[in-house]
């Protein structure tokens, strides 16, 4: 199922399949957030922000909702 | 044998231990600075290296890319790109993390293209078998084309075998790793004919991003190579896949990563520590330890501090040859620097748990936890400890706002920090205090006094959040900056990298506020001990008239009173009477008023001032010898001067204004104008006149 | 005036001095911010 990552719960996988590069920074990618890695959501903060997720296996980070809302994800089957 | 002198740069990402490499590698070597004009730190140390090489070391700001996306990022790139520059590397040193190799690698492959003789140091290698990673060192060394130290800075191992690598610079490859050109061969192609005589990702860089040059002209090579924006962002996606893809393909191969055994401390802590209740509760928890703490142990060294300096003092009025400048030393210049120096065990400690903290990691979690909550009053998560260091002192409390990335939410930061009640109110507050509010126990277990003390933190803490929702609301900036915070592991504090963490933190107090104030004290004390000629230098004549008068013999006493009657007709204590129109409807008298203009030095010399001015030899201020002159003070119709109505009014002054010149000083280097500290200054002075105006006139 | 008052009004230059130079003193350079955000502020 595709969707957002704001829109994602504790301990839900998926796959990025698109970064919107003027609302995303450079920065983000560069730590694993690119098209085709896996993240997983580790913890999401009261009142859904910030979101805390392991990116490309390794990369632990965490991001504001409005920009988790600009990173489209594929959901993986529980 | 010739003695070499060679500069080492160390990169890598944040949290890999590089700092660890740096303390270890320099020691106490070190000298922390400035580079110019910006409020970035410069680390720079000195190591002996094997034969006889001695290497100047630049640690250099973490950072992810030499893609920059803050100004302690861009120093990185402005060095790497200017061969001129004299602290221009002859070696590259890349710390990285054997849990973080993927991404770390990241910037190792963009050093590479800059063809600087470049060393992998793996760090934080005993955390290896416990995640059961295994790496092929020969393999990786010749994929990547550089040679591989393994370190644990825990441990204390691989120190050595990288003095010894860096040694053998010379014999490192300079060859880039992968091809990134190939993003877009043709654009690229175009650029190499234009310009041969550069490297390919120097000119990529220029492009790309805000770096100025000595030896390329930005806008030469940017107007005949320009791409849209979207374009090159485009381009910059595909070249960080690329790079990425080069070290997955690399670390297939290189590294072996068996999770049968591995354990996942960080998931379970992080469970705990970032819960919707715990968290919080946790934190909090944390928070009351700490400042009960720093209250417990800070009073017996700011008590053995206080006895030294007065016994100083006091060695100094009796055995130096008695004169005007002796006198500045023992009454000014000695207490003055004894004033800073009490200051120093209540920063320390408290900068020590702060450090321990960030060492740990946890202090991401909670930059997580409050990042929310801080939002809806225009600062960050990452405001929390600049807010919290505040109440030790304002001065490295600012300075720590430097990691903010948002232009706004940093500013917001450093504009209400000094709200927050510091350390060197806390003597005003307890002299107030104590005369005030009845000595008495609520419930047999709250202490009033205590609670009026807590009253004024909420206060300072509340105003605090309030100005920054207004300001938030009022100042127009258009700002755009992404909040990315990485959660790194938990791990051990090193208790190196925290005592050098602490006496950084501290030297800034003390360097910082301390010259000010010593600067300050001496104009004091002079303004104090000077007055117009005619007056001046009738005290004694006229102290010792009334004492035949009243019969008075006690020498103690006749000394103090002319030292109260110099005060009073001294330049200062002309100041005072001066500006009585203006504090008389907050409750206060002239002699007050010195005391209040004093401590726009430092506020705990409001303390030492009263004491001067109360005729208490200066020798034994005892808060109750004070207290009770305090007490005894009336106006010429017998009312009490220090009331509940005027003490109050004195508290909610002390807890407004903003006195402390050494924050305007600071205010000023943070944000390279003056703007804002005469605003803050006007703001705070104003408000604080007058919550002070209002409480004295209700209440009396 | 004595040693001690020429040390005093020595000592008091030099206060003045630095808190002047402190407050007053030198034009860092200014580097060029075209963009808003660039933090050189």
């Amino acid at each position: 199922m595709k969707t957002t990552v704001d829109l994602l719960q504790i301990g839900d996988k998926a796959t990025i399949l698109n970064v919107d590069l003027d609302k995303i920074p450079l920065k983000l990618l560069e730590m694993g957030c690119l098209p085709n890695n896996d993240l997983e959501i580790i913890q999401i903060a009261p009142l859904g922000d910030p979101i805390y997720l392991n990116v490309n296996n390794g990369s632990h980070l965490a991001i504001r909702k409005e920009t988790a809302r600009e990173i489209e994800v594929e959901l993986h089957e529980k | 044998m010739s003695i070499q002198n060679i500069t080492v740069a160390l990169i890598g990402n944040p949290n890999t231990g590089k700092t660890s490499v740096f303390n270890q590698l320099t020691g106490l070597n070190q000298q922390v600075g400035n580079y110019p004009g910006i409020t970035v730190e410069k680390k720079l140390g000195f190591s002996k290296l094997p034969n006889n090489i001695k290497a100047n070391i630049l640690d250099l700001p973490g950072t992810y890319s030499l893609n920059a996306s803050s100004i302690d990022e861009n120093v990185v790139i402005e060095l790497l790109l200017n061969k001129n520059d004299k602290l221009y590397p002859d070696v590259a040193v890349v710390v990285t993390d054997v849990e973080n190799l993927k991404r770390n690698l990241l910037l190792f492959t963009q050093i590479k293209d800059l063809e600087i003789p470049t060393i992998l140091v793996i760090n934080m290698t005993d955390r290896m078998k416990p995640k059961g990673i295994t790496l092929d060192i020969p393999y990786l060394e010749e994929q990547l084309k550089t040679k591989i130290v393994l370190v644990s800075t825990r441990k204390g191992i691989g120190i050595e075998d990288l003095k010894n690598q860096i040694v053998e610079y010379k014999s490192l490859s300079t060859e880039p790793c992968l091809n990134a050109s190939i993003i877009d061969v043709e654009y690229f192609d175009k650029l190499r004919k234009a310009f041969p005589n550069q490297l390919l990702y120097k000119l990529w860089l220029v492009i790309t991003q805000d770096v100025n040059f000595l030896n390329l002209e930005r806008n030469e090579i940017r107007s005949s190579f320009t791409k849209s924006h979207s374009d090159l962002k485009r381009l910059q996606q595909k070249e960080t896949i690329k790079r990425y893809q080069f070290i997955n393909d690399t670390l297939k191969v290189g590294q072996n990563i068996d999770t049968t055994n591995a354990s996942d401390l960080r998931s379970k802590l992080d469970k705990v520590l970032t819960h919707k209740i715990f968290g919080y509760a946790i934190f909090f928890g944390i928070l009351l330890l700490i400042f009960q703490s720093i209250f417990d142990w800070s009073s017996v060294p700011m008590e053995f501090i206080d006895s030294t300096f007065a016994n100083l003092a006091n060695y100094a009025k009796n055995h130096l040859p008695a004169g005007e400048f002796t006198d500045l030393i023992s009454e000014g210049i000695i207490p003055g620097i004894g004033g800073i120096v009490i200051f120093i065990p209540q920063i320390a400690f408290l900068f020590l748990f702060i450090s321990v903290l960030e060492e740990s990691g946890y202090m991401s979690r909670v930059v997580f936890l409050m990042d929310k909550i801080m939002r809806r009053y225009g600062l960050s998560g990452k405001s929390v400890v600049p807010l919290i260091s505040g109440t030790a002192c304002a001065i490295p409390a600012i300075m720590s706002a430097r990691n903010i990335e948002n232009w706004k939410e940093r500013l917001i930061t450093i504009l209400v920090t000094p709200f927050i009640t510091c350390s060197a109110r806390l003597p005003v507050y307890a002299i107030i205090i104590a005369l005030i509010i009845p000595d008495k126990r609520l419930l047999g277990f709250f202490s009033l006094q205590g609670a009026t003390l807590m009253i004024l933190y909420l206060l300072g803490f509340g105003m605090a959040i309030f100005s920054a929702f207004i300001l938030n609301k009022i100042l127009k900036l258009k700002t755009k900056s992404y909040f990315v915070v990485e959660m790194p592991n938990y791990k051990l504090p090193l208790f190196k990298n925290v005592a050098i963490n602490v006496i950084e933190k501290t030297k800034a107090f003390v360097f910082g506020a301390g010259k000010i104030i010593l600067a300050l004290s001496v104009i004091l004390w002079f303004l104090g001990s000077h007055g117009p000629k005619k007056d001046f230098a009738k005290a004694e004549s006229v102290v010792l008239q009334k004492a035949k008068i009243e019969n008075q013999t006690d020498k103690n006493y006749i000394a103090d009173e002319i030292s109260s009657y110099k005060l009073e007709h001294s330049y200062i204590g002309i100041i005072g009477k001066s500006i009585e129109p203006v504090i008389q409807p907050l409750g206060y008298d002239w002699k007050i008023g010195i005391a209040v203009v004093s401590s726009f030095a430092a506020r705990e010399v409001f303390v030492g001032t009263l004491a001067t001015i109360y005729s208490v030899g200066s020798h034994n201020s005892e808060e109750t010898t004070i207290k009770n002159r305090m007490e005894a003070e009336v106006y010429p119709d017998g009312r009490k001067i220090f009331n509940f109505a005027s003490g109050v009014s004195l508290l909610l002054f002390y807890a407004f204004a903003m006195q402390c010149i050494s924050t305007l000083a600071i205010v000023k280097k943070e944000t390279n104008s003056w703007k804002w500290p005469v605003i803050q200054l006007a703001f705070m002075s104003g408000f604080a006149y007058l919550t002070a105006l209002i409480a004295f006139q209700i209440l009396r | 005036m004595n040693v001690q008052e020429i040390l005093v009004y020595i000592a008091l230059g030099i206060a003045i001095g630095f808190l002047g130079q402190k407050f007053l003193g030198k034009k860092k350079s200014k580097k060029g911010c075209d963009k808003d955000d660039c933090a050189c502020h």
